[in-house]
């Protein structure tokens, strides 16, 4: 026999109203929104219908709690209504009109769970709701309380001279009388609803603010009211845009504009406005803007998505992954209508927001085409332009890292050698791709190990052959031999060389050294040394004045002390984490030479 | 000592990979932040910058998994010699990827595999940390190393020990047990192992993006197709806002969407993940990936759909476009991975699975999409 599940309504109510939202400020909005939806709805009865909300507010005095009441005249209640709508947890007079969430959204409505006004339990124990019913001229006056445990009252009464609509009464409870501040419950009104099209005041005494906007932002073009949509994003994101445009996208019915953000920051802090149907939904909509999109900050108008039934969030459905993604294409678009039409302005915005822009040319190969030629690097000789290099060369030389091409620009920016610096986020990427992209272009990883192999052999190689013996001898349980070459500047008497692979290796070296017997299995099973992995290498500077004096020397164990000292000091001037052994070395070799020097 | 963080250089950097999403690049740059902190001998920072790369490294978004294992043998290092200044707890969590990924490569020896385990074990006693998560280990090991008898037996072992702060979250247990049950047949019992995650009461970061594309061989063979349409339909589209990490997520997909005749879904996810799928580095997940695929396009040879429009694919595939000729390079990189595995465990375990996934995907009948 199949039975019906059973509900602690006062749990429900509890669930519903303490545990769902986020904030309890989010009454202010519930309030609002079924006043919206009660004058939506008189509306479809009478088009030419003007609807207005009221919110009075009414400080507690000394010992006396705060009240406040939402006043609409919207469509109103029948009694049956009321035990319908109100009374049934679930039960929405929005949902039956319009089953699917965009009909819904396009005939105005804005709430749809039925537990919108459970809400307002977070900040008063006892809802009053006073309505007349717009559909029967002569229907009473209907009072409903409802309370945090479940409970309810209906009460008619003589309606006649009272005004058609709705008004709820809340009273605040201990502890969140900040909320019923009036200028709190105005911070609070326009937060939600200063999109909304019908007009909405909040009162208190004789005073009395509007707080809808002359338009919604997304009604603004940004021709001509660039002005009002820059003084918006400051007031509302907190910063002056680099640039404004506009956005649609089709698939969640969305419209508003983007604004790209004057600094950089992360991606995860970044905050937006996001309204469904002119209802303010949240600052943080996960999902809605690409992850790559942290350089725009968005005020936006859905009027398809699903909201969860917080209304905090957006359904991860794929309604909102399209959306997303054209999203994603509009701010492409207008990056590359800026780099045609406004160079100036692009620069500015890549100035600002190089990493991000270069992020998203590696993610879409479209932009990539669009942009890659315009993009700067640095190399050894300057920056440049990515175009200005392709168009003249057919190989392009990059040190995969930063470190790389630290050790290597003094002496290749001397040479002439140009070498990108691929050590920037998404650079190399970015250069890898273009090997790809440009078939006549090979891209080519060059380390220091590469630039010793360019440098030339000196006239009088013979004079160093001693030094080179004696260097090699040393090295060669360290897997480095020794070379001499000739190059500028003569400053730097020797350069320690090793290649990307080496570099790993060195680092895993490094690693195992200090690791467990079981680790150094691990490490050693899972990266096995490469037959090929090019020798380290420690390249002399022939032309430094103390390697040119050391090679001169005919004592043996000066040259070898000397050679561990110069060993050492390539390791450290190209910035080598040292292992115990090499400091042992330099120790060994320091202490050496003073004692010769002493004696 | 310069204090942690001091050097310019290394705070510019940090700052920096604060503003990147994970992401290769944002690894890359965590690894220079660490070997300029370790050369100034700023080991805290290196040390921080060690943990965020173990993050990153195993982050669904851009595993690096070999990054993974030299991370964590440096940062296991520097804790045992220093355990009130790096604290060992830090690193726990991150252990069990490793042990998670470590047979899915075909070098690592089988001792070491199991001494990983027991030294994981251990740590964790030490830490307080409880015995579940080395038994739930101990299940998968077995499993990568063809044994799934021996992987069965030990379930009752990890599943009798409680839940501790070390053992994985509901989700991802009740997922490993789902596809484990689904890899030996017992698919009544795989579907059972995975409803919560079904009804949507359990998630985590993978699941159930991996758990329902494991599933539809189970609800194939059970006749549930309702429900592997349903779980075919959700699981590909989470898997498809994944980025690299969804590479061998999406694989199960490909397979299914070939099988019903969903070509436009079997295309896209090739365009999208075959390339990519090159660049996978454990043996384990080449395999997978690649045995899936050639399945997929000997389907869609089958269902007559021949010429493919596909990207510039690298050399290995050379300018073929026919999905048969395709479906041939994809097997011989999918035998060869589970040949270096059964050569490392001693069997023949991958090859067959192989084999019999593939009889059994062929041998479905066609359904409509």
């Amino acid at each position: 026999m199949s039975e019906r599940f059973k509900v602690d309504l006062s749990g429900i109510i509890d669930l519903a109203s303490n545990h769902m939202y986020t904030t309890s400020e989010v009454f202010v909005r519930e309030l609002i929104q079924n006043a919206v939806d009660a004058v939506t709805a008189r509306r479809q009865v009478d088009p030419e219908f003007a609807g207005s909300i009221r919110v009075e507010v009414i400080p507690g005095g000394a010992g006396q709690a705060s009240r406040l009441s939402v006043v609409d005249n919207g469509i109103g209640l029948t009694q049956a209504e009321v035990h319908e709508f109100l009374s049934t947890v679930g039960g929405s007079s929005k949902r039956n009109d319009a089953e699917d969430v965009v009909d819904r959204a396009s005939a105005g409505f804005l709430g749809k769970f039925g537990i919108g006004l459970l809400s307002c339990f977070m900040v008063t124990d006892e809802i009053v709701v006073v309505t007349k019913s717009a559909k029967d001229p002569g229907s009473r006056l209907v009072e409903w309380r409802g309370r945090t445990d479940g409970s309810y009252v209906v009460a008619e009464s003589e309606g006649s001279g009272a005004p058609v609509g709705t008004s709820v009464y809340v009273t605040s409870k201990e502890g969140v009388e900040d909320l019923f501040e009036v200028e709190r419950v105005i911070e609070l009104a326009r937060k939600y609803a200063q999109m909304l099209s019908i007009p909405i005041v909040v009162a208190s005494g004789a005073h009395e603010t509007c707080i809808n906007r002359r338009l919604p932002t997304w009604q603004l073009s940004c021709e001509a009211d660039g002005f009002e949509l820059e003084e918006y994003c400051q007031e509302a994101l907190g910063f002056r845009p680099m640039d404004v445009f506009r956005i649609e996208a089709p698939a969640g019915l969305v419209r508003g504009h983007l604004f790209i953000r004057p600094t950089r920051g992360e991606a995860w802090s970044q905050s937006h406005h996001v309204y469904a149907n002119g209802m303010f939904v949240s600052e943080q909509v996960f999902g809605l803007l690409p992850r790559w999109a942290s350089f725009v900050g968005a005020c936006m108008d859905s009027g398809g998505l699903r909201l969860t039934a917080s209304r905090e969030g957006l359904h991860h459905d794929e309604s909102l992954e399209k959306t997303s993604d054209q999203i994603g294409s509009a701010i492409r678009q207008r990056l590359v209508h800026l780099l045609r039409t406004q160079p100036q302005k692009f620069d500015a915005i890549m100035g600002v927001h190089d990493t991000e822009i270069r992020g998203l040319a590696v993610q879409d190969s479209e932009f990539y085409t669009v942009i890659i030629d315009l993009l700067e690097f640095e190399t050894t000789l300057g920056r440049i332009r990515f175009g200005e290099f392709r168009r003249e060369h057919e190989r392009l030389l990059v040190a995969r890292t930063a470190e790389q091409y630290r050790r290597l620009q003094p002496i290749a920016s001397v040479l002439g050698i140009r070498v990108f610096n691929g050590g920037f986020t998404y650079h190399e990427e970015l250069l890898g791709l273009a090997a790809q992209r440009f078939p006549d272009l090979s891209v080519v990883g060059f380390d220091t190990s590469d630039l010793v192999m360019s440098l030339p052999e000196p006239d009088d190689a013979d004079r160093f052959s001693a030094v080179v013996e004696e260097a090699n001898e040393m090295l060669e349980p360290r897997d480095c031999r020794c070379v001499v070459r000739e190059f500028e500047p003569t400053s730097v008497s020797a350069m320690f060389a090793l290649g990307m692979d080496a570099e790993y290796h060195r680092q895993l070296d490094r690693t195992k050294a200090m690791s467990s017997e079981l680790w150094q299995k691990m490490l050693e099973s899972m990266a096995p040394r490469p037959q090929t992995l090019n020798p380290t290498c420690l390249c002399l500077n022939s032309r430094n004045d103390v390697v040119r004096r050391v090679a001169g020397l005919g004592d043996r164990q000066v040259v070898r002390a000397a050679v561990e000292v110069l060993y050492v000091q390539a390791l450290m001037s190209g910035q080598h984490s040292l292992t115990s052994a090499e400091i042992e070395m330099l120790n060994r070799g320091m202490e050496f030479l003073l004692t010769r020097a002493i004696r | 000592m310069p204090k942690q963080g001091e050097d310019p250089e290394v705070k510019r950097m940090i700052e920096e990979v604060r503003r990147l999403p994970d992401c290769a690049a944002a690894n890359a740059l965590w690894e220079q932040v660490a070997c300029a902190a370790e050369t100034r001998g700023d080991l805290e920072t290196a040390w921080r910058a060690r943990c965020a790369i173990l993050g990153s490294s195993a982050s669904h978004n851009a595993p690096r998994f070999e990054t993974l294992f030299m991370n964590l043998a440096w940062c296991l290092a520097v804790s045992d010699k220093e355990p009130d200044r790096f604290a060992p707890s830090g690193i726990l969590w991150q252990y069990k990827w490793v042990v998670t990924q470590a047979p899915e490569y075909a070098s690592i020896p089988r001792s070491v595999l199991v001494g990983l385990v027991a030294d994981m074990d251990q740590r964790f006693i030490r830490a307080g940390w409880g015995r579940r998560a080395g038994l739930h280990k101990r299940v998968e090991l077995h499993d990568m190393l063809g044994e799934p008898d021996i992987a069965l037996g030990a379930i009752e072992a990890w599943r009798a020990v409680p839940r501790d702060r070390g053992s994985d979250c509901m989700a991802c247990e009740a997922s490993t047990m789902a596809e484990l049950l689904q890899k030996c047949g017992q698919d009544e019992q795989a579907v059972r192992e995975a409803r919560r995650i079904v009804a949507g009461q359990l998630s985590c970061a993978t699941v159930p993006h991996c758990t329902f594309g494991a599933l539809l061989p189970s609800l194939l063979r059970l006749g549930r197709l309702d429900l592997a349409r349903t779980l075919y339909d959700k699981g590909r589209r989470l898997v498809a806002s994944m980025q690299e990490g969804g590479v061998t997520l999406s694989a199960p997909y490909l397979l299914y969407a070939a099988l019903i005749g969903d070509h436009a879904s079997a295309l896209a996810i090739l365009r999208a993940r075959l390339i990519p799928a090159l660049s996978l580095q454990a043996d384990g997940d080449r395999m997978r990936w690649f045995g899936r695929a050639r399945i997929a396009l000997e389907l869609l040879a089958t269902h007559g759909v021949d010429e493919l429009d596909l990207p510039e694919l690298p050399p290995a595939f050379g300018t073929e476009r026919r999905a048969l000729p395709l479906a041939g390079v994809c097997a011989s990189i999918a035998e060869k991975h589970a040949a270096s595995l059964d050569q490392r465990n001693g069997n023949a375990s991958m090859t067959e699975r192989l084999a019999r996934s593939r009889a059994q995907w062929l041998s479905f009948p066609r359904m409509a999409s």
